[in-house]
């Protein structure tokens, strides 16, 4: 049985999780330049040791509020695309049996159900797994 | 042999295809080339056709190998003459060489492609040919397995040479005395192996043409005594028996094949001590090449070497360079400030600094690709088309050597093509067309390339029958792309533009080849996607030439820096015109408000001006100069101005720079130019251009971002994008101009074509005109001459009484001075009176192209005044003279 690996976070006080191999790095690096006229979930660019990297706001992308910048801040820098995530914290590590990520239930949270690959129940809270596509998906103008 | 591995037959298809793409271009200029380049292309194409063949046979790809060979033999009798590479064939060999090429594209379903149609008609080429005339050429001849001079039968060492006595046709022999190693790998790679004799000493020239086709394995080591200048040569090459006599143009009967199994044998046989009987006859041989003269293999100058990378490892390895030059910048902003405290520290920049500039330059040159690459396709293009088109056009070529990045020149091969179907179809006239028109009928298309600044110039230039502005202008009316006032408006240069709008097409006709109004607008779109531009040139009946610029490269740019809104942004250097500051003093006089637009007056021109801060988006703000805080700016328009309570004007104005001044940047977009405004002015940087993330490529004031020296992330602005984003109302701005530059002149020029005008003096400061065309004669006369009757005065001219009249007498002027002897007369031309003007001095006939202005206060028998070459003249209206005096009684009596 394959076991799953997630990358947490916290927006708005949710756990959310992103699968590991998914996942680039986490760092700190938010001196962010604002690109005017951009996507309204597009916070701006940093310089990611030489590649400039777009940063999302993660709470806009996922319909919430935007996310004001502080010390626990972080950008989760995905794999796929040079995007990075801007979250309100980073979580522990978690583990899980593939097996043991449910659907979603239509209720869980106010965010739109086609980011949500699926919920984990951890022994304390409910870990929203994200779906990294879905972000990155560009709809166009 | 079976499949080989993937790896190497990759490397074969990447050969293939150069050569194939060289074919092609050597085939084209076969057909016309002239008779001394003739063999040479016969040579090149030979060799890259060959390579293709015996790779294609070694790794198992018959199809390819049974058409190529077909290709050869055609190319076989081209070199001795048999057939002449006129069009037919050439097409033939064509064909061949686009099924080649289709092969190789999908190799390992290459068998499955029908290429029966070509090879039948390529070998329709060759009857006479019949089957290869050489292939009993080795019957004959033998090999004697000899004794290599230091061996003792072990095992082959590494450069042993061994012995090999060759009996050829005609009993001749020749001893060779081959490193084995050589010969055995030349058998190995299935190499046909020749002895050769010469008759001459053509030695230098031969041995090169040897190196070329394959390899001399060595030269005869016959007696010394032999004097009758025959030369042997071994030779092992890829050209088959039928084809190296041919190949390196001797005849078949000197050319002796020696069977592979021959040399087998001499290479594993148990050398022989004796030296080999001598034979009977004398071999005809050349004196062995005196001692100490290095075997003549290596003579001839190696090209430079060359290896195969993958781009996408160059890409990175551009991407790498790019951020160590980065890292440089930052490294050197952060010791520039420490550089003191340690003296060696500076040694270290500089030489950090200039290693990594040279590194970053050779980088970059490797993705440059000589321009040639597309010409040389385009040289098939016209000549496709002007088969189908029945069109006679010569395409030539120029610059080829210019150098552009990778990514550009393929960018180009679309516009490039686009333009000369363009050509080839509207441009050039059918043949009859071009000789009514006094023109040979053969057009010209001329390629050409060439450096300009950091730029790279394209030029499509042809002879044909340019391009009708009026037609495009009724085209574009009808097409709705443009009202009849706008039409008006147009330039000569603005009509040809039309033809980039999209959709827009002016033949006639749709053709196969174009007229479907896709064109124009794809090779704009595509030059501009590259920060190019493209213009538009075209004399209707002489022809048309289309240029394109370019950026060398795309990686990196010079760009200015600006700032706004507390933001730094780049500028790419090539849209950067120039460079306005305006002081607060004159703000007021120079930026004012037309229409919607705020316009600049820059050397008499309205320039559209655009804030950045609007133009991105960004809410613009200035710093308080007392406070030094940045503060928002609720100022709608650069142009609006404070309004102190008291209803005046605020002459100090603090916004737009600490001080109050405004930076302008004037940009430069196609055809159109405007200022932008921003807030601060920095550096020129050279700055590596990074892509934008597909969420952001959409909001078009951006060309891409980059990092700065400071590691913080800088977006670059689309001048185009902003031009557009901002919708600069140009062609308002431009009708203000004109209707200012119609203010300013005074005088409606529109209605006035030139006159030839008369230019007099009456009273000393007083200056007159005439149209040339109300005058009959100028006469000289002195004031003696004048007769005086009561108040009217006469001259005698022409055996005539002449009746006199002066300016003063009815126009408000003062009289001729009374000190003039000399005086001039002017006849004005009139079918009822004789009569003469009395004049003081005629000045000059001038081409004017004024009407005086004339009002309300204007007397009559005056058409009015206006400013001749800078001082006020007054124009005579002579009619209204004449009908005045005509009326006194005295004129109609004389004239009776």
């Amino acid at each position: 049985m394959a076991t799953k690996q997630f990358v947490t976070f916290r927006i708005d006080g949710d756990l959310f999780g992103m699968d590991v191999l998914r996942v680039r790095e986490i760092n700190r690096i938010l001196d962010i330049t604002p690109v005017p006229r951009a996507p309204v979930y597009v916070r701006g660019l940093v310089n990611l040791r030489g590649q400039t990297l777009t940063v999302f706001d993660l709470g806009i992308r996922l319909g919430l509020a935007p996310r004001p910048v502080t010390e626990e801040s972080h950008n989760v820098v995905l794999k796929q695309q040079l995007v990075g995530l801007l979250v309100d914290s980073i979580g522990n590590m978690a583990q899980c049996d593939e097996l043991d990520v449910e659907r979603c239930p239509a209720n869980a949270c106010s965010i739109e159900a086609k980011f949500i690959d699926g919920v984990v129940k951890l022994e304390e809270e409910l870990l929203i797994v994200l779906r990294s596509e879905k972000l990155l998906e560009y709809a166009g103008v | 042999m079976g499949m080989a591995s993937e790896i190497v037959v990759n490397e074969f298809v990447a050969e293939a295809r150069e050569h194939l793409s060289n074919t092609e271009y050597d085939l084209l200029a076969m057909e016309n080339c002239v008779e001394c380049e003739f063999s040479e292309i016969v040579d090149r194409l030979f060799r890259s056709i060959h390579s293709i063949k015996g790779a294609s046979g070694t790794f198992g790809f018959p199809a390819i190998m049974e058409l190529s060979h077909a290709m050869e033999n055609v190319l076989l009798l081209f070199r001795k003459g048999e057939a002449t590479p006129d069009h037919e064939n050439i097409n033939d060999l064509l064909n061949g060489v686009d099924k080649l090429k289709c092969m190789i594209e999908d190799i390992y379903s290459s068998s499955s492609v029908d290429c029966r149609k070509e090879l039948e008609r390529l070998n329709a080429i060759l009857p006479a040919l019949g089957k290869s005339p050489m292939e009993n050429s080795g019957n004959d001849s033998k090999a004697a397995p000899l004794d290599p001079s230091n061996s003792n039968g072990q095992p082959l060492p590494p450069s042993r040479a061994i012995k090999l006595v060759i009996k050829g046709r005609g009993n001749t022999f020749a001893t060779f005395l081959p490193e084995a190693e050589e010969l055995s790998s030349a058998l190995s790679m299935q190499h046909f192996v020749f002895a050769i004799r010469t008759e001459k000493k053509t030695s230098v020239d031969f041995l090169a043409k040897l190196e070329e086709f394959g390899q001399c394995l060595a030269t005869d080591s016959g007696a010394p005594d032999q004097a009758d200048g025959t030369c042997c040569y071994l030779f092992s090459t890829v050209l088959e028996p039928d084809l190296a006599g041919a190949a390196l143009d001797i005849p078949e009967e000197q050319i002796d094949h020696i069977a592979p199994e021959i040399l087998q044998q001499a290479l594993v046989a148990p050398p022989a001590t004796p030296p080999p009987p001598e034979p009977s006859q004398p071999p005809r041989s050349c004196p062995q090449p005196p001692l100490g003269q290095p075997a003549p293999r290596k003579e001839k100058t190696t090209p430079p070497e060359t290896i195969r990378v993958n781009v996408g490892l160059l890409d990175t390895l551009i991407n790498l360079a790019g951020e160590l030059v980065l890292g440089r910048n930052q490294l050197r902003q952060i010791l520039d400030a420490t550089v003191d405290t340690n003296p060696r520290l500076r040694t270290i920049i500089q030489n950090v600094n200039l290693v990594t500039s040279e590194m970053q330059a050779h980088i970059l040159r490797m993705r440059m690709q000589p321009v040639k690459n597309i010409f040389s396709r385009m040289h098939r293009l016209v000549r496709d088309l002007c088969e189908q088109l029945i069109k006679e056009i010569e395409l030539s070529t120029e610059g080829g050597e210019v150098e552009l990045d990778k990514s550009i020149l393929e960018g180009l091969i679309d516009p490039i093509v686009h333009i000369l179907r363009n050509c080839v179809d509207h441009g050039i006239e059918p043949p009859a067309e071009r000789i009514a028109a006094g023109k040979p009928a053969k057009g010209q298309i001329r390629l050409r390339a060439s450096h300009e600044g950091g730029q790279v110039n394209i030029a499509v230039a042809d002879d044909g029958r340019g391009m009708n502005t009026g037609a495009i202008v009724e085209k574009a009316l009808a097409q709705g792309v443009l009202n009849l006032d706008e039409a008006r408006r147009l330039s000569e240069g603005d009509k040809l533009g039309l033809i980039f709008l999209p959709g827009f097409s002016t033949a006639i006709q749709v053709t196969n080849v174009s007229g479907r109004g896709v064109g124009m607008d794809v090779v704009k779109t595509n030059v501009e996607r590259f920060g190019g531009h493209v213009d538009i040139e075209s004399v209707q009946g002489v022809g048309t030439t289309i240029r394109i610029r370019i950026p060398l490269t795309l990686a990196i740019i010079s760009s200015l820096m600006v700032g706004a809104a507390n933001q730094r942004f780049a500028i790419p250097q090539v849209n950067v015109k120039e460079l306005v500051c305006i002081p607060v003093e004159n703000r007021r006089r120079r930026i004012e408000q037309v229409g919607d637009a705020v316009v600049l007056r820059l050397r008499e021109q309205l320039l559209p001006l655009v804030r950045l801060t609007d133009a991105v988006g960004l809410s613009p703000d200035f710093i308080h100069p007392e406070t030094g805080e940045r503060l928002p700016d609720r100022r709608q328009r650069i142009a609006d101005r404070r309004v102190n309570l008291d209803g005046r004007e605020d002459q100090t104005d603090r916004r737009h720079s600490p001080r109050g001044d405004v930076y302008v940047v004037v940009l430069r977009v196609v055809g159109n130019m405007f200022g932008l405004i921003v807030d601060e002015l920095f550096d020129i940087e050279e700055i590596v251009v990074k892509p934008l993330s597909d969420h952001i490529r959409d909001c078009r004031c951006f060309a891409g971002s980059t990092i700065l020296g400071d590691g913080r992330v800088a977006m670059i602005l689309d001048a185009p994008g902003i031009a557009s984003s901002a919708g600069l109302a140009f062609a308002e701005v431009k009708c203000e101009q004109l209707r200012r530059l119609a203010d300013e002149s005074g005088l409606r020029k529109s209605a006035a074509p030139s006159v030839s005008t008369l230019l007099f003096k009456g009273a000393p400061q007083e200056l007159f005109a005439l149209p040339l065309s109300t005058i009959s004669r100028l006469e000289k006369i002195t004031r003696e001459a004048i007769t005086r009757i009561g108040n009217q005065e006469f001259v005698t001219y022409c055996g005539k009484v002449l009746p006199l009249m002066r300016l003063d007498a009815f126009l408000p002027v003062s009289p001729l001075a009374s000190t003039d002897e000399q005086l001039h007369l002017i006849i004005p031309k009139s079918a009822e009176l004789a009569v003469g003007l009395l004049i003081s001095q005629v000045i000059d006939v001038v081409e004017l192209a004024v009407e005086p202005g004339r009002d309300a206060d204007t007397p009559p028998c005056l058409l009015g005044s206006a400013v001749v070459e800078g001082r006020i003249t007054m124009f005579v209206d002579m009619e209204e003279i004449l009908r005045t005096i005509g009326k006194g009684p005295l004129w109609r009596q004389s004239s009776s």
